[in-house]
């Protein structure tokens, strides 16, 4: 069964992410399942800004999905629009919004929600994550 | 295509989830998709006639849903009993529906966002 997964909890105030996590991982190790791609919507954006300093003692989880995704090959989609707004640039919108640096995390793509509508048709099931 | 139910039951005053969980239904809906929406609790709010809220408290969200029927966004649902138990107006162009009916709805769809 091939799967997306559509995120849009707070990185840090809720777990959400860490719960997609969780379940991406599951899906990756199991033979019948595929993972596609990952949608992350409203705060669960947060989760792609590269300016993040994680703790050294605490969990890592930005590098845990970009980890994920890229031994695993799928997707890891921020909502643009919820980026922008919140301060996730890419250096395209760096250059749009004339700003003098961007931080969108290496692994993370900003796209429409056109794409989550693909991701969806694309795949038999859609995971929320809130 | 897919045929979608976005569920708000969030306040529209509390912060953006549903201000997102609107600019969805109407990106879903340009995308030729089904979408349907559905509000209790908190998110009956959205539907109350006679708003009047000033632009430091967010954008008037109730005013989208004048919007909503150039995106074929026509089915808006809420349970009767959340309806008539407040004391204001509620929009015209949702569809209170009974309880048994309200359960009925939830389950007929492919997928359910809840916000």
């Amino acid at each position: 069964m091939l799967y997306a997964l559509f995120v849009h909890g707070s990185p840090f105030q809720t777990k959400a992410c860490h719960s997609a996590l969780t379940f991406a991982k599951a899906i990756t190790q199991s033979q019948e399942h595929e993972l596609k791609g990952v949608f992350f919507y409203q705060d669960a954006v947060l989760l792609g800004n590269s300016f993040i300093q994680n703790p050294r003692d605490e969990f890592n989880l930005q590098a845990a999905w970009q980890n994920l995704a890229k031994e695993n090959d799928f997707d890891l989609f921020l909502c643009i629009a919820a980026a922008v707004r919140r301060g996730v640039i890419s250096s395209d919108e760096g250059k749009r919004y004339e700003l003098e640096s961007s931080n969108l995390a290496h692994g993370f793509q900003l796209e429409g929600l056109g794409s989550l509508v693909s991701l969806m048709n694309d795949c038999d099931k859609t995971i929320s994550f809130v | 295509m897919s045929n979608i139910l976005i569920h708000i039951t969030s306040s529209p005053y509390a912060g953006f989830k549903v201000k997102e969980a609107l600019d969805l239904a109407m990106v879903l809906a340009t995308f030729e998709q089904e979408v349907d929406l559905a509000f209790s609790g908190a998110g009956v709010s959205l539907l109350h006639q006679d708003q009047l809220p000033d632009n430091e408290k967010g954008k008037a969200l109730f005013k989208m849903l004048a919007s909503f029927e150039f995106y074929d966004l026509d089915k808006l649902y809420i349970p009767a009993k959340q309806a008539s138990a407040k004391e204001v107006k509620i929009s015209p162009l949702a569809t209170q529906l009974s309880e048994q009916d309200w359960g009925k709805m939830l389950t007929r769809y492919q997928h359910t966002f809840r916000f």
